[in-house]
């Protein structure tokens, strides 16, 4: 094995679960989230020796990969009876699952890409220009996305919502 | 308050079991790399489909081979089935090289002359076998060297030689901007000479293959040597077909054989044999030799890699072979031409 291919498999080794993590909240559905992970990681394996940055180029491809699963024509069909976030919360009595619920059952409820810029912003600490760049969208267009999505999230979780970057749109 | 990070860090736990691993996505990688390698592919899905040509698998119920029934043999039914049915030529600017044999149809890469700039294909198709329907409208025009000719939407037919039709395509410029112009699209049909084509090479030599398998594919690309080869029951005869393939890529018991110029990806150094039946291996001058048959055993794929020897600088295309030097005698298809 080369040096190059044993690089490239310690950075999915490393990355894989938490890509997949990303492409979830952003589709909403367990294995159309490994197929995206599946898509940008083997787009980033042809072009790894001509990418500077693989975390961003990994992150970036996965997201749009993710956003791209929930356009596909069963998506809609199909995603009642997979592993798709659950239209209601069911609380168990323990607050982690119980967050864990709500917050799945608030990010259905926001469009992908409002939920992409929300993801990349709050869990991958993005800032507007860098997630404007990854969604090949206007930076205004993140700000506007993360009012609206922070203002959806708050109707779910009423005032116990705090977004620490908040103040940067 | 809670913290919107916090929060979406929990939306993410209890994952379920992952369905791939890492060996899963370098497979992936390599099935992608592979796609691309074979840029040809793409290119010629794009000409093929304005030409009208069905990437569809020669498949018949023959299983062997036997001479087309032609009325009128043309020019290009002479010789044997790996020598090219036609020459290279310059015409209006641009360079015409055949560079792929295939079942039923010959194809030349046309080029801006001068540059490496691909503008479009010719495709000759042996004697009885018809192009596509095509798309657009079909519209006759002046006979090509007292031939007819007619064109169906922006691409040219014409009859190079009595039973035996070519077409020649541009390529695109964006979605729609046609690279060649019509006239010279009619110069470079003009300018074709059937028959006294060279012998197709290969840069490797092949030492054994599965019993009644045939060489079908030699494409000599400006990155490399490509074959394919199929088992004898899925090939039918020439005459008999509407839409010649392509490529037999899509055959299920096809083996490819490539040695492709360095493309700055990782290859191993030793005969390397793994997922989708598939073995790789770093030959001279950088070049990699890969060979696949995603639908035959691995032991098999195995064994014709370890049987194959490459030509020692596949950079020095002088050095190549024919396939009649290159493959067992069982290999070869005959009685085509």
């Amino acid at each position: 094995m080369s040096d190059r291919e044993a690089d490239f498999r310690t950075f999915v080794a490393a990355r894989m679960e938490p890509l997949r993590g990303l492409a979830f909240l952003t589709c909403g559905d367990w294995q159309a989230a490994e197929d995206a992970v599946m898509s940008a990681l083997s787009k980033l394996y042809v072009k790894w020796n001509g990418i500077d940055n693989h975390d961003a180029y990994a992150r970036t491809a996965v997201v749009r990969a993710a956003i791209d699963e929930t356009r596909r024509p069963w998506w809609r069909r199909e995603r009642a009876h997979s592993h798709a976030m659950p239209d209601r919360t069911v609380p168990d009595g323990t607050h982690d699952v119980d967050d864990r619920l709500r917050m799945r059952e608030a990010l259905s409820h926001l469009p992908a890409r409002q939920r992409a810029v929300i993801v990349l912003r709050f869990l991958e600490g993005l800032s507007v220009q860098e997630t404007a760049m990854a969604l090949k969208c206007p930076e205004g267009t993140v700000k506007v996305y993360t009012s609206r999505g922070l203002d959806t999230l708050r109707q779910m979780f009423g005032t116990e919502l705090e977004a620490r970057h908040e103040a940067a749109f | 308050m809670k913290q919107l990070s916090d929060l979406l860090w929990e939306a993410k736990a209890d994952a379920p079991p992952m369905r791939y691993d890492v060996d899963d996505v370098v497979a992936a990688g390599r099935r992608r790399r592979y796609r691309r390698t074979a840029t040809w592919a793409v290119a010629v899905a794009v000409v093929v489909a304005t030409a009208g040509v069905a990437l569809v698998v020669p498949r018949g119920p023959a299983a062997v081979p036997t001479p087309p029934v032609a009325t009128s043999p043309a020019p290009s039914a002479v010789g044997s089935f790996y020598d090219y049915s036609f020459r290279g030529f310059s015409a209006a600017g641009y360079q015409v090289t055949p560079d792929r044999l295939l079942f039923g149809v010959n194809m030349a890469e046309i080029y801006t002359a001068g540059s490496h700039d691909l503008a479009g294909f010719i495709l000759a198709y042996q004697p009885g076998v018809e192009p596509g329907k095509g798309e657009g409208p079909i519209t006759d025009t002046e006979p090509i060297n007292g031939h007819r000719a007619y064109w169906v939407g922006s691409v040219l037919h014409w009859e190079y030689a009595d039973g035996a039709l070519a077409v020649v395509a541009s390529g695109h410029r964006g979605a729609t901007d046609e690279i060649i112009s019509r006239a010279d699209l009619r110069s470079l049909a003009t300018a074709f000479v059937p028959g006294g084509g060279p012998s197709s090479r290969v840069a490797m030599r092949v030492g054994y293959l599965p019993a009644k398998y045939r060489l079908v594919t030699v494409w000599e690309p400006s990155s490399g040597s490509w074959v394919e080869l199929v088992p004898e029951s899925d090939i039918g005869t020439p005459s008999g077909l509407q839409t010649p393939a392509m490529s037999a890529v899509n055959v299920p018991g096809v083996i490819t054989i490539t040695v492709m110029r360095p493309d700055g990806l990782p290859h191993p150094k030793k005969l390397t044999c793994g997922g989708r039946n598939r073995c790789e291996v770093v030959v001279g001058g950088g070049y990699h030799l890969t060979v696949q048959g995603p639908r035959v055993a691995m032991a098999e794929i195995e064994k014709v890699a370890k049987a194959v020897t490459t030509v020692a600088d596949p950079g020095n295309r002088d050095t190549w072979l024919t396939p009649g030097e290159a493959f067992p005698t069982s290999a070869l298809l005959t009685g085509i031409k």
